[in-house]
């Protein structure tokens, strides 16, 4: 393994500076749980490593009421599930936060980092899209915000142009009664999803007919999949009777999913049908009981 | 820069090492510092045979850069036994409740064990599971490590009321 | 002596070597460093089967800190293999690689990096050939061939037994059923290695996890064609086994070459994937079982047809499946029997030695169709089993000798535990996560084999002025706790506390010749070996107290390390420690104490390989083992949630480590079971890693009730048997059946990952519907 220079600032200036006079592809380090594997596969060589952990500016996890949720790029998975951040609109996003790794991993692994890794199979990805979350691209000079749905191009590939970094995420509120649904098919425990399935259902304000509905399947494309069809088909349904079956029938249609070592193709169609009604068949009794 | 003067904290211990940018922890461990209780069984985070505890929670040392450590307090299984020829609750537990057999992931599994009592020292077997559920063993099938934890615990508790 | 006056067997008296592993100071071939020491790789083939034209390692050798590059004519090329005269196997190829991982070169230099970089400049030129990689393919006429010099069937088992085919015709039902099982990887959390070392001498001295010190030392003597008498095994710490580290691994001969190459030690160590790819697997079999029963469902006959891939070269392939046939003819006392299985030759992985050896495959398949035998009689599964199990007294046809048995005992305790007569056992069971019970009956090997002609095993031990007591033993601890059961043996007999007994083992310098661990042997053979000793020892000691307190020896006892003699008013008072007797003997009579004994089997070297099956094995375990699951029926994901695990290996001469081979067999058998894929892909081992080879974590394993019934056995050492491998024999039978009751399907090819589950279901709902 070839060495690497790695370098420490301590403040977001001095990242810009420091990045700026670095010739060649800088790689932004947080956890590493993920750079660091391919590096050892020979997948990746790395010249120059920034790692932002000593940015105190990125360590932040703000939820004011009825506000935003922002999450800054050094908070790490576990730091996110031990506070009280999330309402209980979000729990599907904590649920599958809990999901990814081992506990020594989530230690170390940030929600950026997962989100920037653009694995198909990305437990965090599909919850993330669900609530129309956003990342904030960085450059030194600029900031913009991108929906997560359009930040993720492919396996690997994200918009982020070199010397870019995401330095937040930023999750809106959801307004009015509305809840979401988490569900991972995996072999074991600890295990990359074989599928997952991401529902988020909202209540129009009499409380009895859903208004908005999103529908995210991951590890069945290049990125999370927008079940849009579906969703339009639950949008204007009762909650107690939401078409969950003809739903996830066009769930199975908007998948594209591969043979791999984990699954066949037609196994993991299969498992999107059952997981996708079961999301939101879910996520329905959690409004309707509630 | 290439390389690096980094300190790390281990064990309570001050080390000065020279290392370079692409050294993981878990190497500068064993083979500089000569700590080999911490064992690498797949390099990639997968098994968690490596597991230390830095800053106060459970990581796999073999993903993590020497340099990223530094300043950084670091616990092995060598620095667990309060020292004086006594063992550490976690120890005795283990080796009373019969949870070692080829002892390899031995190490990893008292590092995540020891992390967990430090902050909860009541337990339940799901937290337990969820504790070492990172930590692979091939021998003991888990059973006989969750009691010896839930033991540890017990006794753990039982000291600090004494 | 009564089981009520043990006071260390039976009882949960810690191992002996706990504390090195739990204090991070044990040493494993994985953290030795000796001075000076080199870093060895093999560069290996990526091809399945390839001509080698040419090798080109002038780049590699100059790379900094590269000490020796090597390739096959650094080698005596003379062909290897556990048995020698299927020998097929050079530690470096010279003309032709069988398999992705077959050792081409290997490069030594003082540093891992450095090694691995050398390696990757070591150039070779293959001409690619066409390569097999299914047994069915290797053996149809024509099939190109694997070693030049001989067919694709490897090695072939036929046996018979009494009148098959009067049996199948005067049956009333004949069952006939076709199983399959996968590779199975050992996953040992040590990644595999070894130092080697020649000192000045000529002496080799190789460190190696290995299970069998004194086999390797003469596989090494023929691999580098040297005296057996240059060469010293040591075996550390060993951080995993289950029977991979009974053959030489190639590295270890590599390793012995780039040390005298470099008069320097050197040492190898897999990484991750390389393990994964190269350390031998479990052999997959393809099994077509023929079944005759009578209505009551007595059965009359057994045949089976076994075709085992051996992966591209010999291993243990050849016992793996005479061993799968001694206990398929043996289990259940059948008197009409036939068995014949084929070794076959494939470009892939090899197999070897692996906890079951060839049982849990068999075990699979037949455990399997008895229960779809029982069903369709009509006759409760625990009942089939009850009428066709084996008893003690018994002699099979195949010439096996039942001596203890408690097969019988074992469904019964494992029936009343799991309170099986309370189970559910409709076919229509009408929910989301259904739930399932099962068993399985075992039978298998407590004492070893007499395969080889020899069975037999000695021990050494000496008493001190200290009171200690060193026993060195050639028992082979690889983490099941030997050591801890020698120790245990020889404090009980002699009469001092275990924290007394040094053990020493693990080098073939010092300890006698033994065959190692495997076949659940060690345990009846060390220990048998080791209470001869021991007893030895305490009659030499006892003499000598006799003569010090001026008694004879049958007034005296032992207990604790102390001696006292029966009708003082205060035993424990006027007692006398071990250590002064042993001065006494130093200082007034001239005499120490350092005796060694022995456990000799006589029937082994008159047992043949050809003939005499059933009494290769000196004494047999049994286990029934009843599981419960949930199936996810639109999912096909299958929990284990219980088991209830009861064992039949005579007395148990420690709990925890008891219970402890129950537990870690059972989740390792859960692992065969459901979720232990392993997949090759053009001859490319796929899942070379703990993300995609899924062995159980904390989460997943069941809660489990072990029972020990305790039947003693009149051979073992107290009365015990060994317990090492049936607990994962039984596991994966108990979870087909268990699926059966629970959702009505028979899956007939491990593992049951839940795509096969939910691809099974749907089968069944559409024969169903068209039924209907």
């Amino acid at each position: 393994m070839q060495n690497f220079h790695y370098y420490k600032p301590v403040s977001m200036t001095e990242l810009w500076a420091t990045i700026s006079e670095i010739s060649g592809s800088p790689v932004f380090l947080s956890g590493g749980t993920d750079l660091f594997p391919e590096m050892k596969l020979g997948k990746r060589s790395l010249d120059h490593v920034v790692d932002v952990k000593g940015i105190s500016e990125l360590e932040f996890a703000s939820s004011e009421e009825n506000q935003a949720i922002r999450i800054g790029a050094n908070m790490t998975l576990s730091n996110l599930l031990e506070k009280d951040l999330f309402p209980p609109s979000m729990v599907f996003l904590k649920q599958a936060i809990s999901s990814i790794g081992s506990l020594q991993i989530r230690n170390r692994a940030t929600l950026i980092g997962n989100i920037c890794r653009a694995s198909p199979a990305s437990d965090s990805v599909p919850p993330l899209i669900c609530l129309g979350a956003k990342v904030k691209i960085e450059d030194g000079r600029n900031g913009r915000y991108l929906e997560v749905e359009d930040f993720l191009k492919g396996p690997g590939q994200t918009q982020l142009e070199e010397k870019e970094m995401v330095t937040e995420v930023m999750i809106p509120n959801p307004s009015g009664k509305s809840t979401g649904s988490f569900i991972k098919a995996d072999r074991v425990s600890k295990d990359l999803a074989i599928v997952n399935v991401a529902v988020f259902i909202k209540l129009d304000s009499d409380g009895t007919t859903c208004s908005d509905a999103k529908i995210v399947l991951g590890a069945v494309g290049p990125t999370a999949v927008r079940v849009k069809a579906g969703e339009h088909l639950l949008i204007g349904k009762t909650i107690s009777n939401l078409p969950s079956d003809e739903a996830a029938d066009l769930a199975v249609k908007s998948c594209r999913p591969i043979s791999d070592v984990r699954a066949t193709a037609d196994y993991r169609k299969a498992l999107v049908h059952v997981l996708t009604r079961r999301a939101i068949n879910n996520a329905a009794k959690d409004l309707y009981l509630h | 820069m290439l390389t690096h003067c980094i300190h790390l904290i281990v064990n309570e211990t001050k080390y000065e090492v020279e290392v370079e940018s692409k050294e993981f922890l878990s190497d500068v461990l064993r083979d500089k510092l000569h700590l080999t209780g911490t064992k690498e069984s797949c390099g990639m985070g997968d098994c968690g045979a490596c597991t230390v505890i830095m800053d106060g929670v459970t990581v796999t040392s073999c993903l993590i850069l020497a340099v990223e450590a530094d300043g950084k307090e670091i616990v092995t299984v060598e620095g667990i036994a309060p020292g004086n020829g006594e063992l550490h609750s976690i120890q005795k537990k283990f080796s009373e409740f019969g949870a070692i057999q080829c002892g390899f992931c031995t190490p990893g599994m008292i590092m995540s064990a020891k992390a967990l009592l430090d902050r909860n020292q009541t337990p339940s077997e799901a937290e337990i599971k969820d504790a070492i559920g990172g930590n692979l063993c091939r021998c003991t099938g888990y059973i006989k490590i969750i009691r010896a934890i839930a033991g540890a615990a017990e006794d753990l508790k039982q000291q600090e009321r004494s | 002596m009564d089981d009520k006056t043990y006071s260390l067997i039976g009882t949960r008296v810690p191992k002996v070597d706990d504390e090195p592993k739990m204090t991070g100071s044990g040493i494993y071939v994985y953290d030795m460093k000796l001075p000076g020491m080199l870093f060895g790789k093999v560069l290996r083939s990526p091809h399945p089967h390839a001509e080698i034209l040419k090798v080109d390692t002038s780049k590699a050798l100059r790379v900094p800190g590269v000490r020796a590059v090597i390739t096959a004519e650094d080698t005596p090329k003379k062909p290897f293999s556990f048995v020698q005269n299927l020998a097929d196997k050079l530690p470096l190829c010279d003309k032709r690689v069988r398999y992705v991982g077959d050792e081409v070169a290997a490069v030594a230099a003082e540093t891992k990096e450095s090694a691995a970089e050398a390696a990757k400049k070591i150039h070779v030129e293959y001409k690619i050939l066409p390569s097999l990689d299914d047994p069915l393919d290797a053996i149809k006429p024509g099939a190109v061939k694997i070693h030049e010099d001989r067919e694709n069937i490897a090695f072939e088992v036929h046996k018979e037994f009494g009148n098959l085919e009067e049996a199948f015709k005067t049956a009333d039902f004949v069952f006939e059923d076709t199983f399959t099982t996968s590779r199975q990887h050992h996953a040992c959390l040590e990644p595999r290695g070894c130092v080697a070392q020649f000192d000045p001498f000529g002496k080799l001295t190789v460190w190696s996890p290995c299970q069998a010190p004194h086999t390797l030392k003469q596989e090494l003597s023929r691999l580098l064609e040297m005296n057996q008498g240059d060469i010293r095994i040591v075996k550390p710490l060993v951080g995993g086994a289950f029977g991979r580290g009974l053959v030489a691994d190639m590295i270890e001969p590599i390793a012995a070459i780039l040390s005298k190459k470099t008069r320097r030690p050197v040492k190898i160590v897999k990484d991750r994937p390389e393990d994964f790819s190269t350390s031998r697997t479990r052999y997959p079999f393809i099994m077509k079982l023929k079944t005759a029963v009578t209505k009551e469902g007595r059965i009359i006959a057994k045949q089976a047809e076994v075709i085992a891939d051996n992966g591209a070269y010999n291993d243990k392939g050849p016992a793996v499946i005479n061993f799968a046939g001694v206990c398929y003819t043996t289990q259940y006392d059948v008197k009409n029997l036939k068995y014949d299985a084929y070794l076959v030759y494939t470009n892939k992985e090899y197999g070897t030695a692996f906890r079951g050896f060839g049982n849990p495959q068999l075990q699979f398949a037949f455990e399997s169709q008895l229960d779809d035998i029982a069903y369709k009689l009509g006759i409760d599964p625990v009942k089939i089993r009850l009428i066709n199990a084996n008893r003690p007294g018994t002699q099979t046809v195949t010439g096996a000798m039942i001596h203890s048995c408690g097969m019988v005992e074992c469904i019964e305790e494992a029936c009343a535990a799991a309170k099986w007569n309370e189970r559910d056992s409709s076919s229509k069971k009408e929910a989301l996560k259904v739930k399932g019970v099962g068993m399985s009956v075992v039978f298998h090997t407590g004492a070893g084999s007499r395969y080889y002609g020899y069975n037999s095993s000695s021990a050494f031990i000496k008493v001190s002025d200290d009171g200690k007591v060193s026993l060195i033993t050639p028992a082979t601890d690889m983490g099941q706790g030997a050591e801890t059961v020698m120790a245990q043996i020889a404090a009980e007999t002699i009469g001092v506390n275990i924290e007394d007994v040094i053990v020493r083992t693990g080098d073939t310098d010092l300890t006698s010749y033994e065959l190692g661990a495997f076949g659940s042997r060690t345990t009846f053979v060390c220990g048998n070996a080791v209470k001869a000793t021991a007893e030895k020892a305490r009659e030499e000691v006892l003499s000598l107290a006799g003569e010090m307190l001026g008694v004879t020896k049958e007034h005296l006892v032992t207990a604790k390390g102390r001696i006292g003699i029966k009708e003082s008013p205060d035993i424990l008072i006027d007692a006398v420690p071990f250590g002064e007797v042993i001065k006494y003997g130093i200082t007034k009579k001239g005499r120490s104490i350092a005796v060694s004994g022995e456990y000799f089997d006589p029937i082994a070297p008159t047992v043949s390989l050809t003939e005499g099956y059933g009494i290769h094995i000196p004494a047999w375990v049994s286990a029934c083992f009843i599981v419960e699951v949930e199936v996810d029926v639109d999912t096909g994901f299958v929990k284990v949630l219980n088991v209830w695990a009861a064992n039949d290996s005579g007395t148990i001469i420690n709990r925890n480590m008891a219970e402890g081979q129950v537990e870690g067999g059972i989740v390792q058998g859960i692992g065969y079971s459901l979720t232990e894929n392993f997949v090759i892909d053009n001859g490319r081992v796929v899942t070379d890693s703990y993300v995609d080879y899924k062995i159980p974590g904390a989460k997943d394993i069941p809660d489990i009730q072990c029972i020990f019934v305790e039947k003693k056995d009149k051979e073992g050492p107290f009365g015990a048997k060994g317990l090492g491998e049936h607990p994962l024999v039984a596991v994966a039978p108990a979870v087909g059946n268990a699926i059966y009751n629970a959702i009505g399907v028979r899956m007939k090819d491990l593992p049951f990952t839940p795509d096969k589950i939910l691809s099974a279901l749907r089968s069944k709902r559409l024969f169903e519907d068209n039924k209907g």
